[in-house]
């Protein structure tokens, strides 16, 4: 057994997916009581939570909702055909993209990143550094405003 | 659980015999995925009229939006999508309503006076304790904040992935999995809060 337990993550992992376990880990459950003693609160709970009551509309969902629906243009053939159309097009953009380009400009791309000084590649990596934080800080206060509205 | 189909009908068989007009399909596909739905508004959404109207605003936007589902997730993900994003748009209209959790010595009282809570001795003690952790689970799962309630929800009772409540909640995977294990480390660590108590 080794010295050290492993963390509460890792005895719920072991109960709800033992797979996901390294084979210390399991070394270490199976032969330390406090361990068990945790792992087997987590199994109980875990069946205690699948067995809890489902929630269930008291009213009958399907006839109130039909109730109200208008019946819908017959689109399947449109839909698909012009999912297809789409597909093709942005295929031939991407190609456009990137093939055109390259073949105009791939001799002196090859000096554009060589030729550049130090300093030109520090900036560039500072803007893309800047970019991507904004980016994680605009989603993480996106994520903390749901959380904040559910929790309300 | 999401009922299983009474027809054995994939998605896209289902979505498009809806679309061509049957609206015995959009019933079915209601029946099939009204549970989780249901999971999603009882967690989210408290006052039991504006769960009514929300369940059937729910299946309104699926009806009308169902020509744009792109079949890059499972119908009853999307639906279940459509139903939290339907939730937290309600939640931003209403005023704020103080979340009030449940008083602490509640509906759990029924838990009985066992000491050795996680370590029964034989099957029909265990069957015995399951049941009265199920009482005293339902009261500390209600003292949850709303998110990890319905996280749970999903996950343990709906069985879905890490990868399909990502997508219904629009949180990463990484987050779903790390509130989910604060979760349970929460229920777990009131019980045993329960257990000394006794």
């Amino acid at each position: 057994m080794s010295g050290t337990h492993p963390s509460d993550e890792a005895l719920q992992q072991y109960v709800l997916d033992p797979a996901v376990c390294t084979a210390g880990e399991i070394d270490h459950i199976g032969s330390c009581p406090e361990c068990q003693e945790t792992a087997a609160a987590y199994r109980m709970l875990a069946d205690a939570l699948q067995e809890q009551l489902a929630p269930a509309f008291d009213f009958d969902l399907a006839a109130a909702v039909i109730g109200q629906l208008e019946p819908l243009p017959q689109m399947e053939a449109p839909r698909l055909r012009k999912r297809k159309e789409g597909s093709v097009l942005t295929a031939i953009l991407i190609a456009t993209a990137v093939i055109v380009p390259g073949w105009l400009f791939w001799r002196s791309a090859y000096f554009v990143f060589t030729d550049m000084s130090a300093a030109f590649y520090w900036v560039l990596l500072a803007a893309a550094g800047i970019v991507v934080g904004i980016f994680l800080l605009r989603l993480y206060k996106k994520y903390q405003d749901v959380i904040n509205l559910i929790n309300k | 659980m999401t009922q299983q189909p009474r027809y054995n009908l994939t998605d896209r068989q289902l979505v498009d015999k809806v679309l061509g007009g049957e609206m015995p399909a959009f019933s079915e596909l209601i029946r099939m995925t009204e549970g989780l739905v249901a999971r999603i508004v009882y967690q989210l959404i408290r006052n039991e009229e504006d769960r009514k109207d929300v369940a059937q605003d729910v299946y309104l936007k699926v009806y009308q939006h169902l020509n744009g589902f792109k079949f890059q997730s499972k119908l009853s993900t999307w639906v279940g999508q459509i139903a939290y994003n339907t939730c937290l748009n309600r939640l931003q209209k209403r005023q704020p309503v103080i979340y009030d959790p449940p008083a602490q010595n509640g509906d759990e009282t029924h838990a009985g006076g066992r000491p050795e809570l996680f370590q029964a001795e034989d099957e029909t003690d265990r069957v015995l304790l399951q049941k009265e952790l199920k009482g005293l689970l339902a009261a500390r799962i209600a003292r949850l904040p709303p998110i990890y309630q319905t996280l749970i929800s999903l996950y343990h009772q709906e069985e879905l992935s890490y990868q399909e409540i990502g997508r219904i909640t629009g949180l990463p995977e990484g987050t779903v999995k790390s509130y989910l294990f604060r979760a349970r480390k929460q229920l777990k660590e009131m019980m045993l809060a329960k257990k000394e108590k006794l």
